[in-house]
């Protein structure tokens, strides 16, 4: 994983949304984008954890509600 | 690629077009994205049973064209324990299904069967108990296949297969479930999408017909001209068992149905002697419906099947190791479906039954036909291939016809009248005529009804000709032959007979008749051509001839 991570979440984000792709900043999160509420959460958490092979715990999924929060769970670097 | 060819078929359309509802139990609403391209809506949260039960519901509106009941059976076995009785959500369940399939004939509804997590396994005894999950889960299922059988349009999936498939630790996603009520992970998602496109692939009628393979490491390892037809490797141990494996599914596949073909670059002649002297072959010769052994381009191979079988490319699935011949295959052929092979032999045979299987030749039900389709395509390709091979007289020759004319066949009486509906283009007065009317020139002392049996040594046709005689009128009054057999000059014979039982009855004149339709101007000329004139012609075409016998 590179240090971009926010980047590739963001884009994760955007597709499960079916937003278009560079609509979903890096800062982006439950409460910025009107789409994303409680269930477009468990979509988007469902997608993470098969996309990056991460295990999500329920504390997980209530809690990473922002782009900077999923990338946080790659581990690694990261821009912020 | 389940909307990827283009089939030109009107079903296609309204099946892209129909809405589909989406029911459950429980938060089944990630499933949408992975049904793409169908165009999806969610029920109500919960809304299965009543849905299915009321008559003002969303299911039983004309919006939707089909629907999904994709459930969790552990939620609805609910509090159901050893020794309190049976699930009352589960009965309901069932009963909603029979009668929501049976109040919309017209809508097609899929479900699956019930399948519990191993989550409520409890002690042994589960095996034996009665009233272990494991019997209930038996009972209800018993029951669910009652009703799909009972109605064409319930679609019943084994939901078990994917479980037993990825295992339950790759598809319960416990997390989500306690957040949410997501039951399933997203590779469970892709798993159930694939699984319900393909099946209703199949119930449109949609499955591939014809699997054409590539004989030298796809069939068998090795290269037959270089090692030779012992040299090849098939075998019941090592990397020849993958091949004789390999062959195994294929088999399995032709028994239901699904034609094979061979198109491959190899002499002929090693093809042969690998059929009649390798013992590990699996698949016999007579499991193929065209072999195409040669030196010519596939694409070209593969046209000549598709005409040979007079079934379109769109319906074939085409296997070669080769990346060339793949690659050539689909820029040339984009309707044949090419798929990409593993890149372990090992995996080839749980790949084919995994993938090409359930992707291309999905069958919701196996009819005896389908059992006995590869012989009625291989003889009608073997006299094919004859019929260009030699000159009309020496292929009928070489055919051997058998003819067999019985006179007031009483027990035929159905097949006579369907034969007097059915047949269009060999039909020189196309008159239709129902049982009784048949009935009635069984019996009577002026008529007789002629039926040809036809046989060659490919094998019989049936009931392929008939003749009714009018003898007060001295009158052909019916003149018919089944298109299977056009062209083998078999309409002479019984022409033949008809005359020799005028003659019987001391008949020196025949009439016989033409009246146009539609479709029967290939007969047009037949008694212009079988020795009878013209003596009257009507303005609607209808043509009399005679015939004076000796």
């Amino acid at each position: 994983m590179t240090a971009n991570h926010e980047e590739a979440v963001a884009a994760l984000v955007a597709s499960v949304l079916n937003l278009p792709i560079n609509t979903v900043a890096e800062d982006a999160s439950m409460d910025s984008v009107p789409q994303w509420d409680s269930l477009a959460q468990l979509n988007i958490c469902l997608a993470f954890q098969d996309r990056f092979g991460v295990s999500m715990d329920m504390e997980m999924i209530a809690a990473a509600t922002s782009v900077a929060k999923l990338a946080a769970l790659l581990g690694g670097p990261t821009r912020s | 690629m389940i909307f990827g060819t283009p089939l030109g078929c009107e079903g296609h359309y309204i099946w892209r077009e129909m809405r589909t509802l989406l029911l459950s139990n429980v938060n089944m609403q990630p499933l949408v994205a992975s049904l793409k391209p169908w165009d999806v809506v969610c029920g109500e949260f919960n809304s299965i049973l009543l849905d299915l039960s009321n008559s003002a519901s969303a299911a039983a509106s004309s919006e939707f064209g089909r629907v999904l009941c994709i459930y969790d059976s552990d939620t609805l076995m609910g509090e159901t324990f050893y020794g309190n009785g049976d699930a009352e959500q589960c009965d309901l369940l069932l009963e909603a299904v029979e009668g929501f399939c049976r109040a919309h004939p017209d809508k097609i509804v899929i479900t699956h069967t019930f399948c519990f997590g191993t989550g409520r396994w409890l002690t042994y005894a589960d095996l034996l108990h009665p009233e272990s999950l494991r019997a209930h889960e038996n009972r209800l299922n018993m029951r669910l296949e009652e009703i799909a059988r009972a109605h064409p349009n319930l679609l019943l999936l084994d939901i078990e297969l994917l479980f037993r498939r990825y295992g339950e630790d790759a598809l319960l996603a416990n997390s989500f479930w306690y957040s949410g009520r997501i039951r399933y992970t997203n590779v469970m998602f892709r798993a159930l999408a694939k699984m319900l496109h393909s099946a209703a692939d199949a119930y449109a009628n949609r499955s591939r017909k014809v699997l054409i393979l590539d004989l030298d490491n796809t069939l068998w390892g090795g290269i037959v001209g270089e090692v030779g037809p012992q040299g090849i490797a098939l075998s019941e141990d090592g990397v020849g068992r993958c091949y004789r494996d390999f062959q195994r599914a294929i088999k399995s596949l032709q028994r239901i149905g699904v034609l094979l073909a061979i198109s491959s670059k190899n002499n002929p002649g090693d093809l042969d002697e690998v059929f009649s002297t390798n013992s590990m072959m699996v698949l016999r010769r007579e499991d193929f419906v065209c072999i195409r052994a040669n030196w010519e381009p596939k694409p070209a191979n593969i046209l000549n099947i598709a005409e040979a079988l007079n079934l379109g490319v769109e319906s074939f699935v085409f296997i070669d190791d080769n990346p060339v011949e793949r690659s050539m295959v689909r820029t040339a052929l984009p309707g044949v479906a090419v798929p990409e092979l593993p890149i372990r032999v090992e995996d080839i045979p749980t790949w084919f039954l995994r993938e090409v299987v359930s992707e291309y030749f999905g069958k919701l039900s196996i009819t005896a036909e389908d059992l006995a389709k590869t012989g009625q395509y291989r003889v009608n390709e073997e006299r094919r291939q004859l019929s260009r091979a030699l000159d009309l007289d020496a292929f009928l020759e070489n055919l051997q016809i058998e003819c067999a004319i019985d006179i007031n066949p009483s027990s035929q009486v159905n097949r006579i009248a369907q034969m007097t509906q059915k047949t269009n283009q060999f039909n020189l007065t196309t008159r239709r005529y129902e049982v009784p009317a048949i009935q009635r020139f069984l019996n009577s002392p002026d008529h007789a009804v002629l039926l040809l049996e036809y046989k060659d040594r490919f094998g019989s046709e049936g009931s392929v000709g008939l003749a009714i005689l009018d003898f007060a009128e001295s009158r052909i009054d019916t003149f018919l032959m089944s298109c299977r057999v056009i062209g083998r000059r078999v309409e002479d014979r019984l022409l033949a007979k008809a005359c020799d039982l005028f003659r019987e009855r001391g008949k020196r004149r025949i009439v016989g008749e033409f009246v146009p339709t539609q479709k029967n101007q290939q007969v047009q000329s037949f008694y212009d051509s079988h020795g009878f004139s013209l003596y009257l012609q009507g303005s609607d075409g209808h043509k009399l001839y005679e015939k004076m016998i000796a």
